[in-house]
């Protein structure tokens, strides 16, 4: 299997798959498909019936993925401007992806949800879901506007706007905290809620909140 | 502080502080920040913007003036982004420097910038409405002054023009991004071809002389 990115304003990303080579992504971005690559459904385990409703329904994970299997070339797009990154995972090796920015993964990738509490906030308090996946295989991640990276040494510790981060590492801990804003009720009412990393591990942010309104 | 813009297609800046420095933004614009740095609320009243004033700002129309900033307190970095595509410049004022930048584009300044929202020019519709009133149309501006850093964001590209003094240029009302407070603003109106239906519908344009910079940015 291979992965390609076709750069542009609005990226797209080309898998090319050999014969029963599968890919797993999100129901509803694909751009195009050769008609001997079949589809079909793989379905997300995790959870009971509340927790499925609550991850599907109050955050962006979908019910299902749906997968492709080659022989032949498939294309994928989130239909936002920005940047792909291909990342290659070796065994064992796990990150999160914000939800909503996975374009495509390798069929051995295995995939999982990590979820994040909010901080109990009046719209925050469902917190948030990501998407927990770990290697070995090769993953594609759209990331809205520029994607700027960095890695984060032992305890060491940044503050993210909730839509900044695309991916970190599986063992960046991550924690939604808010930054009182001044004193008084106005500076707890305006507090800056914040996604606390710290590391060890690598981190990568995106310049747009694909939640704003924007373009 | 040190400021640089990161990325191409909807860049951020980067904004490097060292211990005690301080930046003013927008509240809500910041991408990220490290631990160190510290988060205030710096109201307006104590850049000398009274209660009075934002509140006749925000009467007069869709004002995007904030009525508090965000300062952020070095050591350390900070990264915000206004979530758009378009060019992010970083500009040094002189002491007594004063830029007038359209609301809505202005991402980070220095401390030692002053601040004061204004109204920069004001046009009444060129017809009545079916209630026979006139709306009047706003347009509104951050007014900088130095000595500091500002860093502001347009929609699409920016023009610069450095007009001598006496020169003259128009440019569409939404294409102003910014201009020096000795650039003389004037709102004329174009007469546009005859449209059967509705008649000639004149576009106001701004008309700008110099001296002084222009700022012009490509989208709306």
């Amino acid at each position: 299997m291979e992965l390609e990115c076709l750069p542009g304003l609005v990226p797209t990303v080309l898998a090319t798959l050999a014969p029963n080579e599968s890919i797993y992504c999100e129901h509803g971005i694909l751009l195009f498909k050769d008609p001997p690559v079949s589809v079909s459904r793989k379905t997300i385990a995790g959870g009971g019936l509340l927790q499925t409703l609550e991850r599907t329904t109050v955050g962006g994970i979908p019910y299902f993925l749906t997968e492709f299997t080659g022989p032949g070339h498939v294309g994928l797009s989130r239909d936002g401007t920005g940047e792909v990154r291909i990342l290659e995972l070796p065994p064992g090796q796990t990150i999160d992806v914000a939800e909503g920015s996975l374009l495509c993964a390798d069929a051995r990738i295995q995939y999982g949800m990590e979820y994040v509490k909010g901080t109990h906030r009046p719209g925050r308090m469902a917190g948030l879901w990501l998407d927990r996946l770990t290697g070995p295989g090769q993953v594609a991640i759209h990331g809205y506007g520029n994607v700027i990276s960095m890695t984060l040494a032992p305890h060491e510790v940044i503050h993210v706007d909730l839509g900044g981060l695309l991916w970190k590492d599986g063992g960046v801990a991550a924690k939604t905290v808010n930054l009182p804003f001044g004193g008084g009720l106005l500076g707890k009412l305006e507090a800056y809620e914040v996604l606390e990393l710290t590391g060890p591990g690598r981190v990568a942010i995106q310049s747009i909140d694909p939640k704003a309104p924007h373009f | 502080m040190q400021a640089d813009s990161v990325g191409g297609i909807a860049p951020a800046v980067l904004v490097s502080l060292r211990p005690g420095e301080k930046v003013l933004a927008a509240h809500g614009l910041m991408l990220y920040k490290e631990h160190q740095v510290q988060v205030h609320r710096r109201t307006m009243k104590s850049l000398g913007v009274s209660r009075s004033h934002l509140m006749g700002m925000h009467a007069l129309g869709d004002s995007e003036e904030s009525y508090f900033f965000a300062e952020f307190e070095g050591p350390g970095h900070v990264s915000f982004s206004r979530d758009k595509g378009g060019e992010i410049r970083v500009m040094q004022l002189a002491p007594g420097q004063t830029i007038r930048l359209r609301d809505g584009h202005l991402i980070c300044f220095d401390e030692t910038v002053r601040y004061f929202p204004m109204v920069l020019a004001q046009y009444p519709a060129p017809y009545p409405d079916a209630n026979g009133q006139r709306p009047v149309t706003y347009l509104f501006a951050d007014e900088l002054t130095g000595p500091g850093t500002i860093v502001y964001q347009s929609y699409g590209n920016i023009l610069s023009f450095d007009l001598k003094p006496g020169e003259a240029m128009r440019t569409s009302v939404v294409g102003l991004l910014a201009s020096a407070n000795t650039v003389q603003l004037r709102v004329d109106w174009l007469a546009s071809p005859t449209m059967s239906s509705t008649g000639s519908v004149p576009v106001p344009v701004l008309d700008l002389s110099g001296p002084g910079t222009v700022l012009v940015h490509s989208g709306e």
